[in-house]
């Protein structure tokens, strides 16, 4: 313990520990050591750093520190892979009742499929009606969000599958002549980058913000000083 | 009263003492013990005001002693403190 404190208070500034540090050695030397000696000695030497550091020095050193918390933070939290595939379902006739009615059947596929899915992929699990113009065959976005992207694109595809059985399937049953044709526009992406955590960005944040907060506790903490020399 | 740099004043006012003997002193009339990050950054303030001074010595347990500054300093403060606890006791009694 004693010398995990001799080490502590290696933390003090180099022209105070040349004018104190043999004092403060003998000190350690004549007490019984605590944990709280421990934090003392620290919590001293930062306060004896933060009075003899430049504003540019404390803003710096904050900034820094910044940018290693929201780095850790940023590389501790994982990484989540969006897989995403679009499909069209055409429309059996060119009427507005038509694409109505296709438009039920594709929500009912989708209920039907999503309702056989776990809690965990439906919630991570997005299928969005793309607007298509001029009343065109409507397409739909299928999205999965995973911490793996072989994994994420293994089930948009195995969703992508899902939907053409399912519609083969209940136009089997219903037994009609005008079908609804489903077409894969684009098959399940296998996603190069990550979209979440934005690395650089959270690192760019933690520096600007330990910049700030460095910067409001040494105008803080100097003004008290001021105040108790006055 | 818990301010180190008073308590260190006060307990120079007596005499000259290197640093564990202010620390065993303090915790002996004012029942606190000052860490030696706490102490330190007390003397160091202290000395850079001119209340104390280290007296000569060749051992690294170097004594201080309080100044003369230090001492105006101290009694100014002990006469504020005497009537905050004056006051304070007054009231009591009447409450």
């Amino acid at each position: 313990m004693r010398q995990l404190i001799r080490w502590t208070a290696r933390l003090y500034p180099a022209v105070w520990r040349e004018r104190y540090g043999e004092e403060l050695d003998a000190l350690i030397e004549d007490i019984q050591p605590q944990w709280e000696d421990l934090l003392n000695v620290l919590l001293g030497a930062f306060r004896m750093q933060m009075t003899t550091w430049n504003y540019v020095k404390i803003v710096t050193a904050a900034a820094l520190a910044g940018a290693l918390v929201a780095g850790v933070f940023a590389f501790r939290t994982p990484e989540r892979y969006v897989s995403t595939a679009v499909m069209r379902i055409a429309p059996a006739g060119q009427t507005d009742s038509d694409r109505q009615k296709t438009l039920d059947r594709l929500q009912q596929i989708t209920n039907e499929i999503v309702s056989r899915r776990d809690t965990a992929l439906r919630k991570a699990l997005r299928i969005q009606l793309l607007q298509t113009q001029g009343g065109g065959a409507p397409a739909f976005l299928i999205s999965y969000e995973y911490p793996d992207r072989l994994k994420a694109q293994a089930v948009v595809r195995d969703l992508v599958s899902s939907f053409i059985q399912q519609n083969v399937a209940t136009q089997g049953n219903r037994g009609s002549s005008a079908l609804e044709t489903l077409e894969v526009l684009d098959p399940a992406s296998l996603p190069a980058r990550p979209l979440a955590p934005n690395r650089p960005i959270i690192v760019t944040v933690g520096l600007f913000g330990g910049a700030v907060l460095g910067l409001l506790a040494v105008l803080v903490w100097r003004s008290t000083l001021h105040s108790q020399k006055t | 009263m818990s301010d180190p740099t008073l308590l260190v004043l006060a307990s120079l006012a007596d005499g000259e003492k290197h640093g564990y003997a202010m620390m065993e002193d303090i915790q002996r009339f004012a029942k606190v013990r000052l860490g030696p990050g706490t102490l330190y950054g007390a003397i160091t303030r202290l000395e850079q005001r001119g209340w104390i001074r280290p007296v000569g010595s060749d051992d690294r347990r170097r004594p201080y002693c309080i100044t003369g500054a230090g001492r105006e300093y101290l009694q100014a403060q002990l006469t504020s403190l005497d009537q905050v606890l004056k006051t304070a006791i007054r009231r009591l009694k009447h409450a």
